[in-house]
C-alpha cells in the first residue's frame, strides 16, 4: 500500500511541472542577498514572562533558540547561533553614522532581538514584528536587528491562531527566514504553503518551500546548486535538484501530516 | 533516480520511518497542487470596515515616481508618488507622496522585507494612515493596498489585492477574494466603481468592527 502511495505521489510530483515558489531578498543587480560567512549570531534580549508560555517554554528567549534550531536542522550551509543576553549588553541599533552599519541597525555583526515601543522612533503602525536587513552593494548581509512590538499581545503557542494574541514562535520563525535572506513567495507571484508567506496562517512550522529556499541560498553540497535556482523573477521554478535534500530535511524536522492538519482540515 | 532513492529508503526502513517518508512525499505533492488562503502575519489583521475607518485618506492613483530620500537623521525612506488622484476619503493635493521606511543610504541598503512593492505606471487604491510617521503608510500594511487593473475582456478596471487575488465582494464583514489562478477570478472581480461604492456605503454606515483597537 505504501509502495503504491509513494509511486502515485512521485507520479504526481513529476507531472506537476513547477516545483517551489520561494523567493529571496534581491539587491540592485537582482541577485539574492546572503550571509557570505554562512551564519549569523543573534542576541536575544526578549527575556521571559512571569509564567510559562502556552507552548510550555519558559521564556521568549527559548522560542528564539528553538526556531533558530528549526532552521539549523534543515541542513543548509548556514548556521544560527543564539545567545541569550542581558540588558547591560544591549547596544541600541537606533542611530546613524559611525558605528552603525546601516541607519538604525547598529554595529556590523550585532543582531539583537528585542522588544521596542517603536522602530527607532517611527511608529510600528499595524506591524507586530519586523527585521531590518542591512546589506552592502555586493549583496552581503551585514546585520539584521529584529524589532518586536511591545504594544501588542504576545504568547507562544502551536496550532491555530488565537487572534489578537500573537504567537511569538511562528512570528520569529518567519522573521529568521528574512534574516537568512528569504522574501515572501506570495508577494512574488507564487502560491505555495510556506511560513515565509507574507500572511500569517495556522502554519506554525517550516514547510518544504521554506526549506527549499534556504537550501537554495546556502547549498549543503555541490549537488544542491545555488541561487541560480532562484534566477526567475520572484524565485525558483526549477527545484528538482533540491528535492531529496528537502525531503530529508522534512524528515529531520518531523514534518508530518500533523504540521499541516490545520490547513488541510 | 528520485524515485529509486525514495523508494529504497521507504522499503528498507522501519514502519514509522516508512510512514514519515510517505508523509513527506505526500506533503511535497500536495504542496504542488494546493493553493492556500491566508491571514495576516507580523501585521495585525484588518477587515474591510477597519480599513475604511482607520484610513486617514483613501485614494486611487497612478504611480508616477519612486525615489529614495534621507531624512534629517540620515535614515532612508522610499518615496512613492501617486498622481491622477481620485480621493474617496480625506484630503489630498494633486499628488500624494507615500513614505516607506527603508531604502539605499550610500553604499548600503536598509531593507524591510514586509513592505509592498511598486512599479511606475501601475494604478492602486490605497488606504493611508500615518504617512511618514509609521514604517508603512497603509492600514494593515499590504492589506491596505489594492491593484486597479484594466480587464480588457470586460473593458473596465477591476480590483485585486496586494497578492493579485481578485476581490469579489464582502462576506461576513470582510473582503471576499478569489485566487488569481482561479478561472473565474477575472470575470468575478469587482470593478473599480463597485469597490468605490462599497467604500462609500461603509463610510456612510460604518460597521462596528471599524472602531478603535
Amino acid at each position: 500500500m505504501s509502495r503504491k502511495l509513494i509511486g502515485l505521489s512521485l507520479f504526481l510530483l513529476l507531472s506537476a511541472g513547477r516545483a517551489y515558489g520561494f523567493a529571496c531578498i534581491r539587491d540592485g543587480s537582482r541577485d539574492c542577498v546572503r550571509w557570505v560567512q554562512g551564519g549569523a549570531t543573534l542576541r536575544s534580549f526578549l527575556g521571559a514572562p512571569a509564567g510559562h508560555l502556552a507552548n510550555g517554554t519558559p521564556s521568549w528567549d527559548q522560542n528564539a533558540i528553538d526556531v533558530a534550531g528549526d532552521w539549523n536542522r534543515v541542513g543548509a550551509a548556514f548556521h544560527f547561533t543564539v545567545n541569550v543576553a542581558s540588558g547591560n549588553q544591549f547596544v541600541d541599533p537606533c542611530g546613524t553614522g559611525q558605528g552603525h552599519t546601516c541607519p538604525n541597525t547598529g554595529p556590523q555583526g550585532d543582531n539583537p532581538i528585542f522588544f521596542a515601543p517603536s522602530q527607532c522612533g517611527v511608529g510600528f503602525g499595524d506591524i507586530v514584528e519586523l527585521v531590518n536587513v542591512c546589506y552592502s552593494s555586493t549583496g552581503a548581509i551585514l546585520n539584521t536587528p529584529v524589532f518586536v512590538n511591545n504594544n501588542v499581545l504576545w504568547n507562544a503557542y502551536d496550532g491555530p491562531l488565537h487572534s489578537p494574541v500573537n504567537d511569538m514562535r511562528r512570528v520569529l520563525l518567519h522573521e529568521l527566514g528574512h534574516v537568512v535572506g528569504l522574501a515572501h513567495p506570495d508577494q512574488n507571484g507564487q502560491n505555495v504553503v510556506a511560513i515565509m508567506n507574507s500572511h500569517e496562517s495556522d502554519i506554525d512550522r517550516l514547510q518544504p518551500d521554506d526549506i527549499t529556499g534556504i537550501l537554495s541560498l546556502y547549498p549543503s553540497s555541490p549537488s544542491t546548486t545555488g541561487c541560480q535556482l532562484g534566477a526567475a523573477p520572484g524565485g525558483s521554478t526549477h527545484g528538482w535538484p533540491l528535492l531529496i535534500p528537502v525531503m530529508l530535511a522534512s524528515l529531520r524536522l518531523g514534518l508530518s501530516a500533523r504540521a499541516l492538519s490545520s490547513d488541510w482540515g | 533516480m528520485i524515485a529509486k532513492a525514495t523508494d529504497g529508503r521507504g522499503l528498507s526502513a522501519p514502519g514509522g520511518l516508512r510512514f514519515s517518508v510517505c508523509a513527506a512525499v505526500l506533503t511535497v505533492v500536495q504542496l504542488l497542487l494546493a493553493a492556500q488562503p491566508s491571514h495576516a502575519m507580523v501585521v495585525m489583521k484588518r477587515d474591510f470596515p477597519q480599513l475604511v475607518a482607520r484610513a486617514e485618506q483613501i485614494v486611487v492613483g497612478t504611480v508616477t515616481e519612486i525615489g529614495t530620500q534621507l531624512d534629517d537623521s540620515g535614515v532612508p525612506w522610499t518615496l512613492v508618488t501617486l498622481s491622477d488622484l481620485t480621493v474617496l476619503k480625506g484630503d489630498a493635493g494633486p499628488n500624494l507622496v507615500l513614505r516607506f521606511y527603508g531604502g539605499a543610504a550610500g553604499d548600503v541598503v536598509l531593507h524591510v522585507p514586509d513592505m509592498p512593492n511598486f512599479t511606475i505606471g501601475e494604478r492602486d487604491l490605497v488606504f493611508v494612515a500615518g504617512n511618514g510617521k509609521t514604517v508603512c503608510p497603509f492600514v494593515g500594511v499590504s492589506q491596505g493596498r489594492f491593484h486597479v487593473r484594466l480587464d480588457p475582456e470586460r473593458g473596465t478596471e477591476v480590483i485585486e489585492d496586494d497578492q493579485g487575488n481578485a476581490v469579489v465582494g464582502v462576506a461576513n464583514g470582510d473582503l471576499a477574494r478569489l485566487p488569481r489562478q482561479a478561472q473565474a477570478a477575472a470575470r468575478r472581480a469587482l470593478s473599480l466603481d463597485e469597490f468605490r461604492q462599497l467604500i462609500a456605503d461603509e463610510l456612510a454606515h460604518p460597521h462596528a468592527t471599524g472602531g478603535s483597537r
